[in-house]
């Protein structure tokens, strides 16, 4: 297919490269020169100097940071692994299609459809401590009403609850579709091997099911590293600092306290922290493949 | 003949003189953009009186509103570009300082001597005077004015069963209303979780915001003020006048501080995550015996849907403390009477033009119709516009109230409680210096982190000292200085 | 017996599993039929037994709030839409080109240019929201549809380009050149051939692109004042001096969440099948 000309080529991709290179090059750079500046506002204007590595050094001696990037991993890490499970699950009870599966599947598609605020008002009020229903539920079993927002040791849970309920869609939609994608004679194959399910899920399924799975958690880990709609909702990143993400700790620094150099030095200690977790990812697909071609 | 055409031509003349002269109204053709809040509150005036000076003027109004949190970003984007976005913009009073002082806003002096209908001496002076000034010249109008006043359930506090059981607890009589905010804290204690209104629900004592980004940090303010503020020594609250170094870190602040987080015990469960605006309506729904706010609670219990009080909201000055912290002599002083101030919170929401806005004169004459005594006495009796009164007029008429819903009782205990605390010999006003967004976004985190059991009040607070003299040193502290001096109505030194 | 326990078992998880979708919509929707008491003194479940139901706040929507309301839904339809269409169809044509021809950008190879698309994707847009503020005003751009769509284009844009591009490694391009072969226009190889074989993935693209533009938050907050003001801001401006207003909130979130709905109910055969070679 090579003979096609430069020209063509180049037309076809050359839309895409520009767009991002407008939108996102340019103002990542900015960002990035941001990172090594500093901000004031005297009289009205903007005055940006050099600092350095100041930022960065004050990032890493501040508590505040440590406390987000816990308080981000906690979330990702417990939030995607729970929403795999619970969203394999689904998919391996769905995928051979059995009676009613229609139905489940549009009704379990559509928490991923809401808007993050409104699922964040919608559980802000359920886990109200004292109007909401969870509360009522509980007072009449005759338990005391859970802090679900209020407490902050439990904040960080309610918040992970509210994630998994609005993305284990996502996570089940791509299980689902690749358990689909797996070639029914592998199953028929073991099924006449006399396989228990328990064996054709572990030594036929989970390999098939390998690169989606990584691909789905890449996926979700990557959106839920920027996690901050919901949370400014429900808790504001209270109480204290128990919920701060590290997209609302950048959020309100930015834009609460108008320290925008310190700002930028946030975001992009974030897009570190993805960059990380989506190269872990890549690597794993790649050895992932490796092993495969063998 | 000619006789004839001359005059058929004098009488066309005058005619199109007349009728043109009809028809060519003051700003014929021009767009006026207005900025604030999203409807109703501060917005609904804008959209009540607006169609009304449309007609007259011949101009149009455009309204752009953007949630709070983003009002200051973009109106400091729209006072840089060539052309402003908004003309007008109206603002909490405590960004005027920033605004004034970059030359963002236009003085407004000259044409308020020129305005026939504006009546500037109508308005309290603490509003026209201090709030909307800087470096001596007006640079807003304002449209409604702030305090904090302090709301109780008189079917609580008055009843004498009650009455008797609490001297029995806590050997003195309940006073009504409370001055000092240890009374505040037993009352709470003594009303918390039971049901003293008898309609089958459990209430409690008290309902204060307490949510970070939720207007926390005024709540915390107006209970410091009682303990920091002796008559005489202006600037308690915030910093020292003769050397800028902070206060907040005070031990009459600290101890602001504690009763703030224990109060919490005695409060409406899940008020860690209130805000302000949530407040109002717990209150109004009957589920709490005391609270702080402006005057919003009062307008809301009395006509607002969602009230179960009506009738039985008392209004009183802020409590204070009879220990004061003496910073002369850097001692607690015990007084004979309990020592109250009124606290101008947020001083309230202003009219300004922007420097580079194409329609001044006409920007001006809407803000004017705003603020006139008919028009604002309008807004401030008219439910969900968030103006509270702020001229002489607004107190004296007690028409609009009761047309709003008030009972006559009502309305004079609500604007008494209002005019004493803005009139009050003590009145302290909110911080006005260039960068109190900052310094108070540093006291609002400090807040919801010593609510939420992670540091102490005391190291806290040290914590807000040292931010706010970086914040100081990084804006010139002689300029800092200079500014706090003014808006506390001191002379420059 | 064993079967029907395990059958039993799979279906109680489904049910359950519903049950937990089902009851924060449930409240959710029967919220925007409560009068205020009923959410202050709540909380109240059923409608008709522990509360009268009312229809006014749906009623206010569509009358007195009716400007203020058609304005959001209609920019977030009109932006969603538009957005999603053009990131799909730019984000076919790089898929097409990275996957059937070979390029070379200076030091860059195909894989290092499909590798750098997708990882735009990794940057959170906090980074960049600033600085497309300024960009924005400078160029005009603050409160338009066009500023939006333009935004929005780009953060799926990655996206699509991945999906695209993973199903379009896995079709071998026999067809395509045997097309070719016989004299077919570029332009007719790729509407007759690639796009109706492609046509799953593509409606899976374009879906979730479209519910990533039509939830988003923080551009449309930044970025936007009233004129192109979208569907989540003005849920999220119902936070009014009162405290948020929680029936207001209900009925334009329920009402905010039918399009994505209806979409997906319509095409979700393509869907699954769009996302099935998604992991290869």
């Amino acid at each position: 297919m090579g003979n096609l000309g430069q020209r063509e080529k180049r037309l076809l991709i050359s839309p895409a490269v520009i767009l991002l290179l407008f939108f996102t090059l340019f103002p990542f750079v900015f960002t990035l020169a941001l990172v090594f500046g500093k901000v004031s506002f005297i009289g009205g204007k903007i005055a940006i100097q050099f600092a350095g590595v100041s930022n960065w050094v004050r990032l890493l001696h501040d508590q505040r940071f440590w406390n987000a990037v816990l308080v981000t991993l906690k979330i990702v890490g417990i939030a995607v692994t729970a929403e795999y499970c619970i969203g394999l699950v689904l998919a391996l009870l769905l995928y051979k299609k059995p009676f009613g599966c229609g139905f489940f599947r549009v009704l379990y598609v559509v928490p991923m459809l809401l808007t993050p605020i409104a699922v964040g008002y919608t559980w802000r009020m359920i886990f109200d401590v004292g109007r909401g229903p969870i509360t009522g539920i509980l007072q009449r079993v005759g338990v005391n009403p859970i802090g679900w927002l209020v407490d902050p040791n439990i904040a960080l849970y309610s918040i992970i609850i509210t994630d998994v309920w609005q993305w284990t869609p996502f996570m089940f939609l791509l299980l689902y579709a690749g358990l689909e994608a797996i070639p029914k004679d592998y199953l028929e194959a073991a099924d006449v091997d006399g396989a228990t399910a328990w064996r054709k899920f572990v030594y036929v399924i989970m390999p098939l099911l390998a690169p989606p799975s990584i691909a789905a958690l890449l996926l979700r880990s990557v959106e839920c590293f920027k996690i901050v709609d919901i949370i400014y909702i429900m808790t504001g990143g209270g109480p204290g600092q128990a919920t701060e993400s590290l997209t609302l700790f950048g959020y309100n620094v930015g834009f609460r306290a108008f320290d925008l150099a310190y700002g930028a030095t946030i975001a992009f200690s974030l897009f570190f922290m993805v960059l990380i977790a989506a190269m872990f990812f890549t690597m794993l697909t790649r050895s992932l493949r490796a092993i495969r071609l063998e | 003949m000619r006789m004839f055409r001359k005059s058929v031509v004098l009488a066309l003349v005058v005619l199109v003189g007349l009728v043109g002269g009809a028809a060519a109204r003051k700003y014929e053709g021009v767009t006026i953009t207005v900025f604030t809040q999203p409807p109703p509150y501060i917005a609904k005036p804008v959209m009540m009186f607006a169609p009304d000076w449309e007609k007259a003027t011949g101009a149009k109004i455009n309204l752009v509103t953007a949630p709070w949190g983003e009002l200051y970003p973009k109106m400091y984007a729209s006072f840089g570009l060539a052309e402003a976005l908004f003309d007008i913009v109206i603002f909490p009073a405590a960004w005027l300082p920033d605004f004034a002082s970059a030359g963002f806003l236009v003085p407004l002096d000259e044409f308020i001597a020129k305005d026939p209908y504006i009546q500037w001496e109508d308005i309290l002076p603490i509003y026209r005077e201090r709030i909307v000034s800087w470096e001596g010249k007006v640079y807003a109008v304002p449209l409604d004015g702030d305090c904090h006043i302090f709301y109780y359930r008189k079917d609580a506090l008055e009843n004498p069963e009650y009455q008797a059981k609490f001297k029995e607890k806590y050997g003195y009589d309940l006073p009504v209303p409370p001055k000092t905010w240890k009374q505040v804290r037993d009352i709470a204690e003594f009303f918390h979780g039971w049901d003293w209104d008898g309609d089958g629900q459990v209430e409690y004592g008290v309902v204060e915001p307490r949510r970070y980004a939720g207007q926390a940090d005024w709540c915390f303010f107006s209970r410091t003020v009682g303990y920091v503020a002796l008559p005489g020594q202006p600037g308690g609250l915030f910093f020292d006048p003769e050397t800028m170094e902070p206060r907040i870190n005070s031990p009459g602040h600290v101890r602001a501080l504690e009763d703030y987080v224990e109060i919490m015990k005695y409060g409406v469960p899940g008020m860690i995550n209130m805000d302000s605006g949530e407040i109002r309506s717990v209150f109004a729904a009957g589920l709490a015996a005391m609270a702080i706010d402006w005057g919003d609670i009062g307008v809301i219990s009395e006509v607002g849907e969602e009230s179960t009080v009506r009738g039985k909201v008392g209004y009183a000055v802020l409590p204070g403390s009879d220990e004061v912290w003496d910073f002369s002599r850097g001692t607690w002083v015990k007084l004979a009477e309990p020592n109250q101030a009124g606290y101008l919170a947020f001083g309230g929401w202003v009219a300004g033009i922007a420097h580079n806005s194409k329609h001044i004169e006409a920007a001006y004459d809407f803000i004017s119709y705003l603020s006139r005594p008919e028009n604002s006495y309008i807004s401030v009796t008219t439910p969900e516009t968030g103006f509270n009164p702020y001229r002489y007029s607004h107190f004296e008429k007690l028409s609009g109230w009761i047309g709003m819903g008030f009972s006559a009782e009502a309305a004079e205990a609500y604007l008494k409680a209002i005019k004493d605390t803005i009139g009050h010999p003590n009145v302290q006003p909110d911080l006005r210096i260039p960068g109190q967004a900052r310094y108070f976004e540093a006291v609002d985190r400090a807040l919801s982190r010593v609510v939420a059991g992670e540091l102490t009040p005391k190291a806290a607070l040290d914590e807000v000292a040292k931010i706010w003299d970086q914040i100081t040193n990084e804006l010139g502290r002689d300029k800092q200085l200079l500014y706090y001096r003014l808006s506390l109505g001191l002379p420059p030194k | 017996m064993k079967r029907v326990l395990s059958l039993a078992a799979g279906y109680t998880v489904l049910i359950v599993w519903a049950f937990i979708v089902v009851a924060p919509l449930f409240w959710l929707i029967t919220t925007s039929f409560k009068d205020k008491l009923d959410v202050y003194l709540g909380p109240k479940f059923i409608p008709w037994i522990d509360f009268i139901p009312t229809s006014r706040w749906w009623i206010r929507i569509f009358t007195v709030e009716k400007n203020s309301l058609l304005k959001p839904y209609a920019n977030s339809l009109i932006i969603g839409l538009t957005s999603a269409f053009l990131s799909t169809f730019l984000g076919l044509m790089a898929a097409y080109a990275l996957s059937r021809f070979r390029f070379r950008f200076g030091f860059m190879k195909n894989e290092d240019i499909l590798f750098w698309i997708v990882s735009q994707r990794i940057m959170p847009p906090i980074i960049v929201v600033f600085a497309i503020f300024i960009m924005y005003q400078t160029l005009g751009l603050l409160d338009t549809h066009v500023g939006l769509i333009f935004i929005y284009t780009v953060f799926n844009l990655p996206l699509a380009v991945w999906i695209l591009s993973n199903f379009l490694g896995q079709i071998p391009p026999s067809i395509e050149e045997a097309a070719l072969v016989d004299g077919a226009s570029p332009a007719t190889i790729l509407f007759r051939i690639v796009i109706p074989m492609l046509l799953p993935s593509l409606t899976a693209t374009f879906l979730l692109c479209f519910v990533f533009s039509w939830n988003e938050f923080l551009f449309a907050l930044i970025l936007t004042y009233s004129r192109a003001q979208t569907m989540p801001i003005l849920i999220a401006s119902q936070h009014f001096q009162r405290g948020p207003q929680w029936w207001d909130i209900s009925a334009l979130a329920t009402l905010a969440v039918l399009p994505p709905v209806a979409i997906t109910i319509g095409l979700q055969r393509y869907f699954i099948r769009g996302l099935i070679l998604v992991g290869k």
